[in-house]
């Protein structure tokens, strides 16, 4: 299944390059919210690092981010899986901030459907009083 | 659930929520902008978005029973549960592929409809 991961780090990043193009492109041109560009914004940057690291390898920012880490943070090996401190790795970090950016983007398209539900009443209600 | 530490609850908490809040948003507004512009591809958002959330209801389950296997040695069913943790995983992925792109394509479909006008405007008629 390793040997899958590259693939699919390569095939995110394009459908979320992709996304965002389409995002920036609507607001460019009109009224698009912009937590639905905040969003893929984000989720570019995070499978930007994935790629990234995928190129470098060796796990460096794993590296760089248990150096940020205080020590009285770091993970002690007596309480595997007990400690808060176990899940700040890089692969959790980086997938809460990959959430966050899909919340953000649902949040934007959930905000593009209400202005469109509410254009569209006030249109049936235009509607019926003209001649 | 007492073999659950209580790091287990805050980060799944955490990502629960987000999860939560995701599926809610983008399902209601799948289905709304479907009923609004009638594009399929808002449909089969919604239901790929739909399958995603069940997937990942059920990888949660399965960490947490793998969390239990894990404490209490000896179950047999150990390797089973990992490797349908992992198959339910990649297909959560998958579907969240299948959603993305068809949430993409629609939201596109403005510039893909004024291309093609564009090109039957320049195509030359007999």
């Amino acid at each position: 299944m390793a040997t899958v991961e590259p693939f699919i780090t390569l095939v995110f990043f394009a459908l979320y390059v992709a996304l965002l193009t389409v995002c920036l492109k609507r607001r460019s041109r009109g009224s698009f919210p912009l937590t639905a560009v905040i969003g893929p914004w984000l989720m570019v940057f995070i499978s930007t690092l994935g790629v990234a690291e995928m190129i470098i390898g060796e796990q460096r920012f794993e590296v760089i981010l248990q150096t940020l880490i205080p020590d009285k943070w770091a993970a002690e090996p007596s309480y595997a899986r007990s400690s808060l401190s176990v899940w700040l790795n890089y692969s959790t970090i980086t997938g809460l901030i990959n959430l966050a950016g899909m919340l953000l983007f649902a949040i934007g398209i959930f905000t593009l459907a209400r202005r469109r539900t509410r254009a569209a009443v006030a249109a049936q209600q235009v509607l019926p009083e003209t001649p | 659930m007492s073999f659950l530490p209580a790091s287990f609850f805050i980060i799944f908490g955490c990502f629960g929520l987000l999860y939560g809040l995701m599926f809610a948003c983008l399902l209601l507004s799948c289905g709304k902008l479907h009923r609004l512009e009638g594009q399929e591809a808002w449909r089969v958002g919604f239901y790929c978005i739909l399958i995603q959330a069940i997937l990942v209801c059920l990888s949660v389950a399965a960490s947490a029973l793998l969390i239990y296997q894990l404490r209490f040695s000896g179950v047999q069913w150990f390797e089973a549960t990992s490797t349908a943790n992992t198959i339910i995983s990649y297909a959560s992925r998958l579907f969240e592929f299948a959603g993305f792109t068809a949430i993409t394509l629609a939201l596109a479909r403005p510039f893909r409809k004024s291309a093609s006008t564009k090109t039957s405007e320049n195509t030359p008629s007999a």
